[in-house]
């Protein structure tokens, strides 16, 4: 049974990241594969096989609001990512993964080091990752690529549903099939199709190539 | 003298803009005046007798100014204010050059604004406000704010810089760390009955401080019920009843924090029951719960701004409307906060459009929320929506973003925003 997770639904969830999991979990539906969803207020709420935990964007008091968590989080995430499972984590989200944030507080620490500050940018990015292109808003002052994966480990500064418009879900419901040991079926047709069709709509209205 | 050569400009600007593109214009002759005569805000604002007053916050703004100014006016008060789609400080400029003579003078008692949160902050620094009214801090507009937190700093330096009074919503944890961070002189508090917010499905939306839960504070005036368009309130320990404008707490909201304004701005010679008489007959500012009539049917056109406003749009659509027209325009910038909003009170979309129907379009699709006909030109989709039969119940409903609204507006003839009956 693949078990998608999103971490702290009313602390990180500002720019409609939880929006991730409902793709995920509109993908899987539409396929007919098997797949629960836990929105984890605390930690105790994650299940211990979960497939795939989301660690969305945050204000700057919500990040703060969760700090004393941040120790037993890393063993969470680190043990997640030992046994193979899928962490996708946003912005912010991202930053807090560091040992140290921008702002010099403590982070969750499975990074090493702080990152590094440059002028804001918000706006529509897009980016090609292993010839996949992604398109997303980023608005953010983070010194970090847009994509990356690492082990399991995938981080983003592309907020919002990053995945509803990144060629990478498709490798992503696979490899979550995968890792639950069930099939993974295509997508019909029609759903395709109608996918294709906004896809390119917002391409256009973004006006990023 | 000194801002003739530049009204003259200006008016020649807006006249050039409104041959070209007729029921447009609002900004381009703002922003040219802001730029040539950058002092001509600060010195028209400065000259009103009864200074100026300010409506600010996330979203309620134009509603609550409305309902102030239209209060102000009954009690015999001369107001200028400034058209709901013009409260950016280009905005403003266009005001002046509308309705000032040539040396950018306006006649009469009071100038009363509504702000956008983060030009208020800027524009209260040139001149300081008698009055301040600070409605909520919602999680909006990100891609320019950023944090919720730094829009209740900036509300906090404008209320901070009212001379005479300033009015806070006590229901919105942001509003009471505001006031404790920045402790604004005079202030005197307006809210829901907590049993009313408690029933609803998502509150009234205030973005979430994270810290601790601080006392509601005495309430000068409150909302006690409300039914349908009708609510009950008490103001200053006097009980009155309302008529709202349209469905939902935010309407009711607006109302009584346009009734505590203008009790604070009118002293003595305000009058309750002209007050209350003045809110019951006033129309819906446009968009906001409007009846309009399209080729003899009546539709509902109902603006959606940011999350809350969205939600709680769709909180209040109770009867399931047979046909609906959703369009999102280019002020969604950053369009991720459309996977915030709650859709299931949204059976289906008849026709989607705007420039960014396609984002639009991917949420609907993953909520598994059927669209009949979807394309970016707004004046196609309109035809193809108007073309409908008529619904065999209730009325054709449209649905737009600020920008899909101005365009529809255009398209459909309807020029005057102000021409909006109740």
């Amino acid at each position: 049974m693949i078990k998608l997770v999103g971490l702290f639904p009313r602390h990180l969830n500002l720019n409609g990241d939880f929006g991730n999991l409902t793709v995920l979990s509109k993908q899987l539906e539409w396929r007919g594969v098997e797949f629960e969803v836990h929105l984890a207020e605390s930690l105790h709420e994650i299940p211990v096989d979960a497939s795939f935990i989301l660690l969305g964007h945050g204000s700057a008091a919500a990040w703060a609001d969760l700090s004393s968590c941040f120790s037993e989080l890393k063993q969470v995430l680190s043990s997640a990512l030992e046994r193979g499972a899928k962490i996708l984590a946003v912005s912010s989200g991202v930053e807090h993964l560091f040992d140290v944030t921008s702002a010099d507080s403590a982070g969750i620490g499975l990074l090493p080091g702080k990152p590094v500050l440059r002028e804001r940018t918000s706006e529509f990015k897009s980016f090609v990752s292993d010839s996949k292109q992604s398109l997303g808003y980023v608005n953010s002052e983070l010194e970090l690529p847009l994509f990356s994966e690492d082990g399991g480990l995938i981080c983003t500064l592309l907020h919002g549903p990053f995945l509803a418009k990144s060629e990478y879900l498709q490798e992503l419901v696979s490899d979550l099939c995968a890792y639950a040991g069930v099939e993974c079926p295509e997508l019909s047709h029609a759903k395709t199709q109608e996918l294709k069709k906004y896809l390119e709509g917002a391409w256009v209205a973004a006006g990023v190539h | 003298m000194f801002y003739l050569p530049a009204i003259l400009i200006g008016r020649l600007v807006r006249l050039a803009v409104r041959l070209i593109r007729p029921g447009g214009g609002s900004a381009l002759p703002g922003l040219v005046l802001s730029k040539i005569a950058p002092g001509l805000l600060a010195a028209t604002l400065s000259k009103f007798k009864d200074g100026l007053v300010v409506v600010t916050g996330s979203a309620g703004k134009s509603t609550t100014t409305k309902m102030l100014v239209a209060m102000a006016r009954a009690h015999g008060k001369v107001v200028f204010t400034n058209p709901s789609t013009a409260n950016i400080a280009q905005g403003f400029y266009s005001s002046i050059i509308e309705r000032s003579n040539v040396w950018g003078a306006i006649a009469g008692d009071v100038a009363i604004l509504e702000m956008d949160e983060g030009h208020a902050a800027e524009i209260t620094k040139r001149i300081l406000p008698r009055q301040v009214t600070v409605l909520n801090v919602l999680e909006d507009q990100l891609d320019r704010f950023i944090d919720p937190a730094l829009v209740r700093n900036k509300l906090g330096e404008v209320a901070a810089r009212a001379t005479d009074a300033v009015i806070l919503n006590t229901d919105d944890q942001n509003i009471l760390v505001m006031n404790q961070k920045y402790q604004p002189s005079s202030v005197t508090w307006f809210g829901i009955a907590s049993e009313i917010v408690s029933n609803t499905a998502h509150g009234l939306g205030a973005a979430e401080t994270y810290l601790s839960v601080l006392p509601r504070q005495e309430v000068s005036s409150e909302i006690t019920s409300v039914d349908g368009l009708d609510a009950s309130a008490v103001v200053q320990g006097r009980d009155c009843s309302l008529i709202l404008p349209n469905r939902g707490l935010h309407f009711a909201l607006d109302a009584i924090a346009a009734l505590e304004s203008a009790r604070r701005y009118l002293g003595e010679s305000f009058d309750l029951a002209l007050a209350t008489k003045t809110l019951n007959e006033l129309p819906p500012v446009f968009a906001r719960g409007e009846i309009v009539k399209i080729n003899g049917e009546e539709v509902e056109f109902i603006l959606v701004q940011n999350p809350m406003s969205f939600q709680l749009n769709l909180d209040n659509l109770t009867t399931n409307p047979e046909q609906i027209f959703l369009a999102i325009g280019r002020d969604v910038h950053d369009p991720s906060w459309l996977w915030t909003v709650d859709l299931k009170n949204l059976s289906h979309v008849d026709v989607l459009s705007g420039f960014n129907f396609a984002e639009m379009g991917l949420r609907l699709t993953y909520a598994d929320i059927p669209v009949g006909f979807a394309t970016d030109d707004l004046q196609i989709a309109l035809d193809k929506f108007f073309a409908l039969p008529r619904p065999e119940h209730g009325r054709k409903t449209v649905i737009f973003s600020a920008d899909a609204m101005r365009r529809t507006r255009r398209i459909l003839g309807l020029t005057d925003p102000e021409a909006v009956e109740r």
